[in-house]
């Protein structure tokens, strides 16, 4: 690092090639707290050792700091928030997290096709598992429809999520689709696996109800479009 | 507690909270309100409101806990969410104040800068000091200075670059620096 230290009793102030002398000073409060990166530490030190002004703006930096923790510390919160927080929390639902459904089904697809296989493809050849994965699907069903639910449109997921189907449609993955683009765009059409593959690959999907997403026909046209990841698509009939 | 073991405690305790467990958010509020309190009092100046956007902040940690993915951490996440509701709600009062024309009247009863500087110490001038900085400024100095956070956590938790935190940061000093002088207290500059 080339300094360009100047003499001490000149206007000039302090810097390097790579640290402005706004940027070390910027840098004192975080090298005091010691959350400060390595590079910009050694970049002080070197500072406070050779600028003699440097240890007097420490000087300055430290006294703003204690008078700022002093000024918080003196404020105290209300002891009762916790009461009123728990009734809030009690009569509030939590939101369903969709980027959580998206985690379950990349680790299970990754579960039931990648693990077995010693080498795992970059890119996923459906066909190639899907004699695998009817022998791992009929051991653990990634869905299953809740008792008493045979006729209802309302599915549990193993996780205890709920959600509602719109309407179902049988597809098949490109052979070239990759696993990851495959989770998130189910995710992102608000879609999920209920059942398959079959042996040839065909895969029954199901649009669950979402209020943030466009209405179920341009959802379905949208997923029938997708080439690069859909081959096969056959509608059944809305609900 | 070391400060990993309290980032792993805050990451079991959103764990629970995203399967519904209601005494985890209990000993999160615990280990949390009080610095959120602050932040968010020192920001918006009212007691009153700064209690209830504590209890939002938890409530929307609560709400959406499954949408803590752990890319920052859960101090820094839930700081950015006070930030988002502090400078909201002050948005609105401005709007509210403008639109009542209330803006024009508002004066400020207390002692002037001068006077009130003078009557303290080197700290009580600070403390006046800082507690006149902009919104904008007076949050990166609490979230340097108080709450000990990185650049890049800053950065996160105003959702700003990284080196605009060191720009702004820069200018706050600044901002403290002319404060002072105005009210004839030099301490120089940087």
């Amino acid at each position: 690092m080339a300094v360009k230290m100047t003499d001490p009793y000149s206007k000039e102030q302090y810097s390097t090639d790579k640290y402005s002398h706004e940027d070390l000073v910027s840098l004192l409060p975080f090298y005091l707290s010691g959350k400060i990166e390595r590079q910009d530490k050694d970049a002080v030190i070197q500072w406070l050792n050779n600028d003699p002004d440097a240890s007097f703006i420490l000087e300055k930096v430290e006294a703003e700091r204690m008078a700022t923790i002093t000024a918080n510390e003196t404020l105290q919160a209300p002891v009762d928030g916790l009461k009123r927080l728990m009734q809030d929390v009690a009569s509030t639902p939590q939101e369903k997290s969709f980027n959580n459904s998206t985690t379950n089904v990349l680790s299970w697809l990754k579960e039931k096709i990648l693990a077995p296989l010693s080498a795992a493809p970059a890119e996923l050849a459906w066909g190639a598992c899907a004699i695998m994965m009817v022998i791992s699907l009929s051991q653990s069903a990634l869905l299953y429809q809740g008792a008493g639910q045979s006729q209802s449109t309302e599915y549990n997921l193993a996780s205890g999520e709920k959600y509602t189907i719109l309407s179902t449609a049988i597809v098949k993955f490109a052979d070239n689709a990759q696993m990851e683009k495959v989770a998130e765009y189910l995710d992102d059409t608000g879609t999920i696996i209920i059942d398959g593959p079959t042996a040839s690959g065909l895969f029954v999907l199901g649009f669950i109800e979402r209020d943030d997403l466009p209405v179920l026909k341009d959802r379905q046209k949208q997923f029938k479009e997708n080439s690069n990841l859909i081959s096969q698509f056959i509608l059944k009939a809305n609900k | 507690m070391n400060e990993h073991n309290s980032k792993d405690r805050d990451v079991d305790l959103m764990e629970r909270l995203k399967n519904g467990d209601q005494s985890a958010m209990q000993v999160l509020y615990a280990r949390h309100y009080q610095r959120i309190y602050r932040f968010i009092l020192r920001q918006i100046k009212d007691e009153i409101m700064a209690e209830d956007i504590v209890n939002e902040v938890f409530l929307d940690c609560w709400r959406s806990a499954g949408k803590f993915e752990g890319r920052s951490s859960v101090t820094t996440w839930l700081t950015a969410i006070s930030y988002n509701k502090s400078i909201s709600y002050l948005r609105k009062r401005r709007e509210a104040q403008m639109s009542d024309g209330q803006a024009e009247a508002m004066v400020d009863d207390a002692d002037s800068p001068q006077i009130e500087l003078m009557k303290g110490d080197k700290g009580d001038q600070l403390r006046y000091a800082i507690s006149k900085l902009s919104e904008t400024h007076a949050a990166v100095i609490d979230l340097a200075y108080y709450h000990e956070m990185s650049i890049n956590e800053i950065a996160e938790v105003l959702d700003v670059p990284a080196n605009t935190i060191k720009t702004r940061l820069f200018h706050a000093r600044k901002n403290l620096h002319e404060i002072l002088c105005d009210a004839g207290v030099d301490r120089g500059w940087p």
